[in-house]
């Protein structure tokens, strides 16, 4: 399959595609409180709900690159606030792994974001998505 | 007591008491009627931006209670209403409401806000304690419109109308809010009207007042710009505050960089008629000060402050970290005028430091933030007019100290801060705890004032048969469709193979779209529904009941979220957010086909509950579970009951401790209901969650739920200030031992001995020492006025009421002496206590005839209980309960809870409300006989599992265990480790999914595969051309 970045030929009009894995309690609602404030972020951004941060494993992020994302982001509760007690913390273990290993792999780490993003950073999350999308613009399409 | 009686309740006020008053009821089969003034529930908390000592995001843990209450079938909301009458006996109330004229149809809103942003009309924003935001040229203009959703979380989320302010209700013009409505919900004809409930007990809960600052003229709040409020800053930090989490000065909307807090506004000030203290206001102000400076570093915040009460759990640490890495300026100084600088509006303030230069210094200020005290709500009038409740000289609900969740009227009983200032861990173990004496009263009637629903036959769908998918793509008025095509969208949904039924109603969440998606499943056979309207965190419970009423499996449903992630965010961007809706409709078809039938299993559990410890707040635990009708076992370690009471001949109330045990104590024997095993400790614990069996004394007892109420004891201060070498060194509880054996005329006191350390375990401040040694101080000099008593201490944390005990103690002449730990007081090998006196900034000296250390409480020895029931400790020792802040008397595990000192240093008073309240969440278990499975829960496949038990490591539940499965082969047995997860206490976060090295684990519904099939739909856009031309005429438009 084509993916979108792959057709994307000129980096001034690229629109990247980024996949968001937002935890149900804290980021999700970020996500809400940033619509139910009307405030406004790059289109480009694809929310995947997961219960917690900590059942993203690091394979669902080299999937989607594989398949086409652009950027991909883990968002979950701040450390402390985890609707699980801790499974913020096991997914940061997990992920600081992973980004490690795409450095020695020499991928591009920038394409990827781990944050804390809470139920009531609406602006936050709409910040966070506007600037990761320009980061992820300014990066160009992945080419694999 | 009525001759009939009524299963159930009425809770006045929807603050974070009310919320978990409401709840505990509910959940044992009690009907609930919520009853709040405001438009929404929620109380004061929803207001604030991070809770103390942790930095929670308060709506983050308070938003789920408010949609738990909101889908809760037992609980009936009563919002925007005001009790005015209650009538009748303990048992059968009839009490009178008036309905306040929301002008909105509560059964016709759908909270899309259309309404609110038709409405030209702006007016005062109380939610953001009336802030005001400024518009693009810097005029400052109020918060909301005159019809509005109170705040975006509310619950329910109903617009009303501010009559007094509505240009149609006033002068009968505008009208555009009904044109707008889509719905048709706004209604101008209402009226307010007054209606009544019948109910057997009523919960108060109505909570506090901030203290009004305009009281104290000095201070100029409301005069001068850049005065605010604590709850005004609070307002500021919020990310969806006024100025969307900027902190700024109101006159000239500058960053403040310097900041100072005056402590005791409208608190410890006799000539308000306010002496006590308002037991929050240190806490909240550290808290605010450490979020300024997070919000910008360059920040200087100052805390002008006459004691820092951090009594509670994690308060003292939360304190120091405040000092050492945020370098917030504490001074000991009560500001009595503030001075405004009328060139650039700095405050200037003046204040005598008594740690620093003598004399008065003067310091300018950017901005000041007054920490205002909490006054009784406003509603505790009609508290003590229509419940005739007796209140005290303040106005809050008087209490006797044995019966604290008890008022003056028998079936009306109170919790929170309407019986007097507390933060929110004390305020929800006293909800729980009113909620434990309402349902002893209710016992006999439980379950007779709800309904059971009833469900039709469930439809069978099984994974092998082939998906056929319903899609309802909403326009929620203009809030989607203005934005997303979506009669595109569900065309679009319609080219694929398993979508058989697509359509796009006006409102998805109206009643009648309920109705039609009833019909669709069974005419098209539909065996998974999509539905993409707005969020599931608040929608999906109302689609998963209409599923269940039609007989589909409620997980057979998925939600897109279309208008917070897509028409809300991109309005201007019409063709990306079309693409990007399908691009989410996609997704979830994808998802929707993997989609499996789950069952939230019911765990049979043993109606028994065991209570170990038989102190005041395990003997309350099981006093209250056996009158609601459970049988206990009540475990002493001790010869006799009564635990540390016992060693107390006089509690700060006057009360003996001994008396006070010696009635519990007959109360226990005269409840056939309560086994007692003393001398004994639990010897042995297997079984599983819910069905445990033990040992004592060599028999064995079955149990369903347990509460660990292990208690505390003083630690012994061998080492300090020469105890245990000087004779004359001793501790408070030896002197209270003593006490009508000595008879001193010199007697210094020192606090803080062994407590409030550097290193842990114990850095906390045990709370209770300061009420201590000053009641020990007055009971000396009530019996020699002539004897002199100093007290040295670092801060007195006499909170609440108990600020009226140091009142005393200081007219009865007790010296009170502060030192620091720069500088500690010395006792030599002489007993001559050496202490710097920083008023005076000088060196004093004594040697009394008796030196009594303030030591603070540890816990008793709890180490192999906490890893029998895997409950953990804090680094203080203590037990560590599920949520500091919401769920202070609950352990991470659904049946265990715990009570009294086992958790933290606290009074008889404070134990014996834990005790009740634990012993409602023991009675909820109960009343029902069954734990819930979460239904999207772990599951283990024994085939591949090897045992090696990571997943066990990282379970924050310890829902899973190693079992050792014995395999039946040809020639022998083989024995094998194996992971298995207890579905009872699962909660379904999948972090043992991605720790399973071999794959081994996965979480129902959301398996690897269905996020993987979902985000990987998301990323790739099919090819239609093939299928329209070959599939398209045999859809059938809706």
């Amino acid at each position: 399959m084509m993916t979108q970045a792959e057709t994307s030929t000129n980096t001034e009009t690229f629109e990247p595609t980024i996949i968001v894995f937002a935890c149900n309690w804290c980021s999700y609602a970020g996500a809400d409180l940033a619509g139910v404030s009307r405030l406004k972020y790059p289109s480009n951004v694809r929310i995947v709900r997961v219960m917690c941060s900590g059942r993203v494993d690091p394979a669902f992020v080299m999937k989607a690159f594989l398949k086409g994302a652009d950027g991909v982001m883990v968002a979950g509760c701040h450390p402390g606030d985890c609707h699980y007690l801790e499974g913020n913390l096991r997914a940061k273990e997990r992920i600081d792994k992973m980004v490690e290993a795409m450095h020695i792999l020499g991928f591009e780490v920038d394409r990827f974001r781990l944050e804390w993003i809470s139920a009531s950073e609406g602006k936050r999350f709409a910040q966070i998505m506007t600037e990761f999308t320009e980061q992820i613009r300014n990066l160009g399409p992945l080419k694999s | 007591m009525a001759e009939t009686m009524l299963g159930s309740v009425a809770v006045i006020g929807g603050g974070i008491a009310g919320i978990q008053a409401s709840l505990d009821m509910a959940d044992q089969g009690f009907l609930v009627y919520l009853i709040e003034s405001n438009p929404s529930i929620g109380g004061r908390m929803v207001q604030l931006d991070k809770t103390f000592p942790t930095l929670d995001c308060a709506m983050c843990i308070l938003g789920p209670k408010l949609v738990d209450v909101q889908r809760h079938p037992n609980i009936r909301l009563l919002t925007y209403c005001d009790p005015q009458d209650l009538s009748g006996s303990p048992g059968n109330f009839k009490l009178k409401y008036l309905k306040k004229a929301r002008y909105v149809d509560e059964d016709k809103c759908t909270g899309c806000g259309d309404c609110e942003a038709s409405c030209p009309y702006w007016v005062v924003d109380e939610f953001n304690d009336n802030l005001m935001r400024k518009d693009k040229k810097g005029r400052d203009k109020p918060g909301r419109k005159t019809v509005s959703i109170p705040f975006p979380q509310a619950v329910p989320k109903i617009a009303y109308i501010q009559a007094h302010n509505c240009a149609y209700l006033t002068k009968g013009k505008c009208g555009i809010c009904k044109k707008k409505c889509g719905p048709g919900a706004i209604d101008y004809e209402q009226k307010d009207e007054v209606r009544e409930v019948n109910v057997g007990a009523v919960i108060v809960a109505t909570g506090f007042d901030p203290f009004d600052a305009k009281e104290i003229t000095s201070l100029h709040f409301g005069q001068y710009p850049n005065v605010v409020t604590t709850l005004q800053f609070e307002r500021f930090l919020n990310a969806s505050g006024p100025t969307g989490g900027e902190v700024i000065r109101p006159f000239d909307q500058k960053h403040p960089k310097k900041i100072a807090f005056l402590q005791c506004v409208g608190s410890r000030n006799p000539s308000l008629n306010r002496n006590y203290c308002s037991a929050a206001c240190c806490m909240y102000a550290v808290k605010e000060a450490i979020m300024a400076k997070e919000h910008d570093p360059d920040v200087e915040a100052y805390i002008f402050y006459m004691d820092i009460r951090a009594f509670g759990k994690g308060f003292e640490e939360f304190y120091q970290r405040a000092i050492t890495e945020f370098n917030i300026h504490f001074i000991k100084s009560r500001v009595s005028e503030i001075r405004e600088n009328p060139e650039n509006r700095n405050l200037i303030i003046k204040y005598e430091d008594f740690k620093g230069t003598p004399g008065i210094s003067t310091e300018e200020m950017d901005m000041v933030v007054l920490s205002t005290g909490l006054d009784p709500s406003s509603h505790s009038e009609y508290l003590s007019q229509s419940l005739n409740l007796e209140l005290s000289d303040t106005g809050f609900v008087v209490t006797d100290p044995l019966k604290p969740l008890e008022t003056n009227q028998e079936g009306v009983f109170v919790c929170g801060v309407a019986s007097s200032p507390k933060d929110i861990p004390d305020t929800v173990a006293q909800a729980s705890g009113a909620a434990a004496k309402a349902s002893i009263l209710l016992k006999d009637v439980r379950g007779t004032e709800i309904e059971e629903i009833k469900l039709p036959r469930a439809i069978k769908v099984s994974a092998t048969d082939e998906p056929r998918i319903g899609v309802l793509v909403c326009h929620c008025g203009h809030n989607i469709g203005s934005v997303v095509d979506c009669a595109e969208v569900a065309e679009y949904s319609k080219q694929f193979d398993n979508v058989v039924y697509a359509t796009d109603p006006m409102y998805a969440c109206a009643a009648d779209s309920q109705v039609m998606i009833k019909e669709a499943i069974k005419e098209y056979n539909l065996n998974r529904v999509i539905v993409a309207s707005c969020t599931p965190r608040t929608h999906e419970p109302l689609f998963r009941s209409t599923l269940m009423e039609a007989g589909l499996n409620e997980f057979l449903f998925d939600l897109v979220n279309l208008r917070e992630q897509v028409s809300w965010v991109h309005p201007h961007q019409k063709e990306e957010a079309n693409e990007k809706a399908k691009d989410l409709v996609r997704g979830a078809i994808t998802r929707a086909c993997g989609l499996e039938p789950l069952f939230k299993e019911k765990i049979p559990i043993i109606q028994k509950a065991l209570v170990i410890g038989g102190g005041s707040a395990g003997m309350t635990s099981a006093l209250d579970l056996a009158r609601a009708g459970y049988p206990v076992y009540l475990i002493e370690k001790e010869a006799q009951l009564g635990g540390e009471l016992l060693k107390i001949p006089e509690l700060h109330n006057g009360l003996k401790g001994p008396e006070i045990v010696t009635q519990m104590q007959k109360e226990i024997e005269n409840e056939p209901d309560i086994t007692v095993f003393t001398n004994t400790e639990l010897e042995e614990l297997s079984g599983a969650v819910g069905n445990f069996k033990g040992k004592v004394h060599g028999k064995e007892i079955n149990f369903g739920a347990v509460i660990l109420a292990t208690g505390a004891e003083p630690f012994t201060p061998n080492g300090y200030y020469n105890y245990g070498t000087v004779s004359n060194v001793i501790t408070q509880r030896e002197l209270e031992e003593r006490f009508d054996e000595v008879d001193p005329q010199n007697v210094v006191m020192i606090q803080c001995v062994g407590s409030r350390e550097e290193e842990a375990p114990r850095t906390y401040c045990s709370r209770i020492c300061c009420t201590v040694a000053i009641k020990n101080s007055i009971r000396i000099k009530e019996r020699n006025p002539n004897a002199n008593v100093f007290v040295i201490y670092k801060d007195i944390r006499t909170y609440g009421d108990l600020e009226e005990l140091y009142l005393k103690s200081r007219e009865l002449g007790t010296v009170f002496i502060r030192y620091t730990d720069e500088r500690e007081p010395i006792v030599d090998s002489n007993g001559t206590v050496t202490v710097f006196d920083e008023m005076l900034g000088v060196n004093l000296q004594v040697t009394p005839d008796l030196i009594v250390l303030s030591v603070p409480l540890v816990p008793k020895p709890n180490e192999k209980l906490g890893q029998m029931f895997k409950c953990a400790r804090g680094a203080d020792n203590f037990f560590l309960e599920a949520h500091v802040k919401l769920r202070p008397i609950d352990f991470a595990t659904d049946v265990i809870f715990l009570a009294g000192t086992s958790q933290f240093p606290k009074f008889t008073t404070e134990s014996i409300s834990q005790g009740s309240g634990a012993a409602v969440r023991v009675m909820a278990l109960l009343a029902k006989g069954y734990i819930l499975s979460e239904g999207a829960i772990a599951n283990v496949n024994q085939d591949i599992c090897r045992g090696c038990g990571r997943c066990e490591q990282v379970c924050p539940f310890k829902a899973i265990e190693l079992e050792v499965k014995t395999i039946k082969m040809e020639t022998q047995d083989l024995k094998m480790v194996k992971a298995v997860v207890n579905e009872g206490v699962c909660k379904g976060c999948g972090t043992c999914v991605v720790t399973c090295p071999v794959s081994a684990i996965n979480i129902k519904h959301f398996p690897d595969k269905l996020i993987e099939s979902q985000f990987e739909s998301i990323l790739t856009k099919p090819d239609f051309t093939e299928k329209v031309e070959a599939d398209s005429p045999s859809m059938e438009a809706p």
